[in-house]
């Protein structure tokens, strides 16, 4: 066994902040956010399995130095990668390997130029985190977008063989995306309030940042479905002018 | 406590729908299914299968009997097809959002408690079809002048068969989520999460496997010509168009249903938040240590 897979075995208890409210309201979101050590070795298996049931488990392994941003990071590349081949067969031909490919490079930009603002608001909410630590639930939340994207993967492919229509493929995608957000976000908050924060209004604020630029994103690295002449886009525009035209061009 | 063992015996606790029985079956492990006393060691999901194959294989027949015997054979495969094919293409998503709203389930669990649902509902409408078969038995012929009305009727009183044994399925979902999760906000923020994602793949799917009551005037068919062409929700909005003003635009109707999408998840959020006895002040001000 790897010292990294020993380290989660520790009985070392985690103090939480003087307050059972931060647990409470965790639970009230239906988020499970127990901090206890994982059960097993600290694998892609039981990291994919913490974000979905048990995130408290992850914090618990990063506060104990285990070694997952690599791991939250492939099950990201992975999930994204899949779900950007799914959309890729909407058009199919450089698609099939330019949406992965676009997808994995927005969220991965986004992702770097969001994080000093998420240090700051994070700070602002009460909570003193490492730089580190803040990574790691960074990329928590963004792993777990991206296994959402993963699940909804099969239902896009569904309506990718069925319909034609652009517009009805990109909203259908929206729709994912921010429920994957959603999700996300909640384990941001979640996590940041069971780690000491006095609130969630400024994580929460930063989480609407944060989508405004991964929709920006997808615009900057359009076409993500559907084709175009050139790689990346020749003209920059803002998200809501390129959807408005979409759907102009729709009519 | 169940003992039954064997298809039957895991059939009757299914149509029983106990709850707390229903959650002991769900919480075995995987391959001591029906291993009580006597018991045979049938698995559960062979169980499930057989009653959603028979169940929504004889239904079908008996909706597409009707048109002609050929299309009662094709509607009896392909209704089978239909209710498997979404678990398929929702599995994945409804075991993420089972764990992520706190249900507790695993996947296997989630698909476990998803085929009781449809097989509920199968058992439900298999055993009207000997109903509906001599009702058809004692229908007009579809290419006769009254076929037409008696078409009309046809498919009203089986859409609400369909709508009944859904909501009877649904509701013991319901009732079995909440026993396993102990919660009921959770139970029914997740029956919430499944249905609408089996409902909204459920009706693209069964457009792409159209036709199942087999329209006299058209032709006797396993698939339509053009499967793959066109979808639900865009054939349902141009009927709505034509409606309403022919002149409204297909954005229009994106935005529509987005914000109404949106809306909706506001309101169930805002609902579930008001009634979790969670979400009050927190009871004990001791701090959280956990080891």
């Amino acid at each position: 066994m790897s010292p990294e897979e020993a380290k989660p075995e520790s009985t070392q208890p985690v103090v939480l902040p003087p307050s059972a409210a931060p647990l409470q309201r965790a639970r009230s979101l239906g988020l499970a956010l127990e901090i206890e050590p994982m059960p097993g070795p600290v694998n892609i298996s039981s990291v994919t399995e913490a974000l979905l049931r048990r995130p408290g488990r992850l914090l618990h392994a990063a506060s104990q130095g285990v070694e997952l941003r690599s791991k939250l990071f492939l099950v990201c590349a992975a999930s994204l990668a899949i779900f950007g081949l799914i959309l890729g067969t909407y058009s199919g031909g450089t698609q099939l390997w330019a949406a992965p490919l676009k997808l994995i490079l927005g969220m991965a930009v986004a992702g770097l130029i969001c994080f000093p603002s998420l240090y700051i608001f994070s700070a602002m909410d009460g909570l003193e985190a490492r730089p580190a630590q803040l990574a790691t639930l960074l990329l928590s939340t963004i792993a777990l977008t991206a296994l959402l994207l993963l699940g909804f993967a099969p239902v896009i492919w569904v309506f990718c063989v069925s319909t034609d229509s652009l517009a009805f493929i990109g909203t259908l995608v929206l729709t994912f995306w921010l429920i994957g957000l959603y999700f996300g976000r909640r384990i941001l908050s979640g996590a940041s309030e069971a780690l000491g924060a006095r609130s969630s209004s400024f994580i929460r604020l930063w989480m609407v940042i944060f989508t405004v630029v991964t929709l920006q994103m997808a615009t900057s690295l359009r076409p993500l479905i559907g084709t175009a002449e050139t790689f990346l886009p020749q003209e920059k525009r803002f998200f809501l002018q390129h959807w408005a035209e979409q759907f102009a061009e729709v009519e | 406590m169940h003992s039954e063992a064997g298809w039957i015996g895991r059939l009757r606790l299914l149509t029983r729908g106990d709850p707390r029985e229903l959650s002991l079956w769900l919480r075995e492990p995987v391959g001591r299914e029906g291993a009580g006393p006597g018991g045979a060691g049938r698995g559960t999901l062979p169980a499930l299968m057989v009653a959603i194959v028979g169940g929504a294989a004889l239904y079908g027949f008996s909706l597409g009997f009707w048109r002609a015997p050929l299309q009662g054979l094709y509607v009896a495969i392909k209704l089978p097809c239909l209710v498997f094919l979404t678990l398929l293409v929702n599995g994945g998503i409804n075991g993420m959002l089972g764990q992520l709203l706190g249900s507790g389930m695993t996947f296997r669990q989630t698909l476990v408690c998803c085929l009781m649902s449809f097989a509920t509902f199968a058992l439900l409408v298999g055993s009207l079809s000997p109903i509906v078969c001599l009702w058809v038995l004692d229908a007009p012929d579809p290419l006769a002048a009254e076929g037409r009305a008696w078409y009309r009727y046809f498919l009203l009183v089986n859409t609400g068969i369909i709508a009944v044994a859904g909501i009877i399925a649904n509701v013991r979902l319901l009732r079995l989520i909440q026993e396993f999760t102990g919660e009921r906000t959770i139970a029914a923020r997740t029956l919430f999460a499944w249905l609408s994602g089996n409902l909204f793949v459920g009706a693209q799917l069964s457009f792409i496997f159209r036709p199942f009551f087999g329209n006299p005037r058209l032709p006797v068919q396993f698939l339509r010509p053009d499967p793959l062409d066109g979808n639900f929700y865009q054939t349902v909005w141009y009927m709505l168009k034509e409606s309403i003003d022919p002149q409204l635009s297909d954005a229009t109707g994106f935005l529509v249903a987005a914000v109404v999408l949106a809306g909706l998840f506001a309101l169930g959020h805002a609902l579930s938040a008001a009634q979790d006895p969670a979400s009050g002040p927190p009871k004990s001000p001791s701090p959280s240590r956990i080891p």
